[in-house]
């Protein structure tokens, strides 16, 4: 459970920066902030997908 | 050490415990309910700790749960750090198994409270040493609050929510020491019968105002009772602020010399205390002085006291004495108000009496205050005090939980009294009770001796 806490927190920062530079919009980071609030509750496919309707380019970079 | 020498030393802190805790109530947001009452922003000396708890409780508060996502937006948007990441992470990495909660809790009750005393002796220190403060005495009564302010948050570890089965525990031990003749189960008896039966004795926590004229005998009375509590092993603190020690000492002694009579005739007379004693009154004189010196009464005599001085007296004789039972002032209108107050008289007043009051909730311990009445009751045909009668009265009425006056018909009508033979018959009005009824009672005054008699024990 840490390190799944602490892969969020790190890829929060990452997603934050994307903010900052532009390539994510703010509703777009509050959706994936409300997608990794319920990621317990999903499979990998499950997240891979919600990702890809949030942002595709994100979910392209993470693959 | 030298006075000039710098003490420099860091306050203790367990920054291991704080991340504890604070990774268990993000993993088990539940979990705030169980401390939030014990435990408060100040207690984590990190201050991005501080603010990762006040946003967790904020949260809780709003939502019932806790995700690090919403913790770590809130840091962001409070701009305190440009990585709420780098602050987070450690707390991911804490040990956060549920029973670390309460161990780590302890740990962070523990170091605030010393951080807590450690500050109010650097602030007593502060005080003390800075030139502008010249008065000894009003240094050493701040210095006091402080002391006791630390002392006293250590302890405020949040059990005003009591519930019914503890509040229930203690009226039955009251039940039972009252079923076995403890007359000091429910109130503080004063060994007047028709007084403790109106009051049922007096209640911790309370003020109770006796008032009267000049003259109908509220110092004596008050004397009485105290000598009646101390003959039980309760200790008394009495604050004069007319009388000396010596004036004191002299009408209890005087008050228990009426006891000693040989038939109808007193051993010792007043007059004659006041004199030289044959051998056979010295005698007597001496019984008494040796039945009272062990009495655990202390007085303070000291003119021109505040109510600040005052609380600084009665909070260190109750540390020093646990089963304090009763504190008296003898009385409000010598109290010196506090300087440069530009507030009405009648202000200040309530002021030094709501402070009065929250002196004996603090000590647990109920407290008489002697009150004068104004002169307004002399120009009314019936002299028997009302409450508008209390002098100044503004909010002693609201802030006392017991308001008695003394009323002696004999002080205005001494040749009537004289004739219906009702000399020294004083009545005791309880014109207010929060947690009893109102009425009158009636005692006996023997003023030279300034004793009082119940009559319905005679």
């Amino acid at each position: 459970m840490g390190d799944l806490n602490r892969t969020k927190l790190i890829f929060l920062d990452t997603c934050r920066n994307l903010v900052e530079l532009g390539e994510l919009s703010k509703e777009e980071y509050f959706e994936i902030c409300d997608l990794l609030d319920r990621l317990e509750e999903l499979d990998n496919e499950e997240f891979k997908a919600e990702l890809r309707r949030i942002s595709k380019g994100l979910s392209d970079l993470i693959g | 050490m030298n006075l000039t020498e710098q003490l420099t030393y860091e306050l203790p802190m367990d920054l291991s415990a704080e991340r504890q805790i604070l990774g268990i109530l993000i993993k088990h947001p539940a979990q705030v309910d169980r401390v939030v009452d014990r435990l408060r922003p100040a207690h984590f000396m990190d201050p991005a700790h501080r603010r990762i708890y006040e946003i967790i409780l904020d949260i809780y508060n709003k939502q019932g749960r806790i995700s690090y996502t919403q913790i770590y937006n809130r840091l962001h948007a409070d701009s305190i750090t440009d990585s709420p990441a780098e602050l987070l992470i450690p707390l991911t990495e804490s040990f956060v198994a549920l029973s670390e909660l309460e161990p780590s809790l302890e740990i962070l009750l523990h170091k605030e409270g010393i951080r807590r005393l450690v500050q109010a002796c650097d602030a007593v220190k502060a005080l003390a040493l800075d030139p502008k403060n010249e008065d000894l005495e009003l240094i050493q009564a701040k210095a006091q609050e402080r002391i006791f302010a630390a002392t006293q948050s250590i302890d405020a570890t949040g059990d005003d929510v009591k519930n019914l089965l503890e509040v229930l525990n203690k009226c039955y031990i009251n039940l039972l020491r009252r079923r076995e003749g403890d007359l000091d189960a429910y109130g503080l008896s004063v060994r007047f019968p028709s007084i403790d039966g109106m009051t049922t004795g007096f209640k911790k926590k309370d003020l109770i105002i006796l008032a009267a004229r000049p003259s109908m005998g509220k110092t004596a009375l008050v004397l009485n009772m105290a000598a009646n509590v101390a003959k039980r092993d309760i200790p008394v603190l009495f604050f004069s602020l007319e009388m000396d020690d010596e004036q004191i000492g002299d009408r209890i002694v005087l008050s228990e010399l009426f006891a000693h009579k040989e038939g109808e005739q007193h051993l010792v007379t007043s007059h004659e205390y006041q004199g030289r004693l044959s051998d056979e009154q010295f005698m007597v004189t001496q019984k008494v002085f040796n039945e009272l010196y062990h009495l655990p009464i202390s007085i303070v005599d000291k003119r021109g006291m505040t109510v600040p001085e005052i609380r600084a007296k009665a909070r260190k004789f109750k540390a020093e004495n646990g089963n304090l039972g009763l504190i008296v002032i003898d009385y409000l209108q010598l109290i010196k108000p506090p300087d440069n107050s530009s507030r009405s008289w009648t202000l200040i007043v309530g002021e030094m009496v709501r402070e009065l009051r929250d002196l004996a909730g603090e000590l647990d311990v109920p407290i008489i205050l002697l009150s004068q009445l104004n002169r307004g009751v002399e120009s009314r045909e019936n002299k028997r005090p009302m409450m508008s009668d209390l002098r100044d009265s503004g909010n002693i009425e609201e802030f006392a939980d017991v308001i008695m006056f003394l009323y002696r018909d004999d002080y205005y009508n001494p040749e009537k009294a004289r004739a219906e033979g009702t000399e020294g018959l004083v009545e005791v009005i309880f014109a207010k009770q929060r947690k009893g009824s109102t009425g009158t009672v009636q005692l006996r005054f023997i003023k030279e001796y300034t004793r009082f008699i119940d009559e319905y024990t005679k």
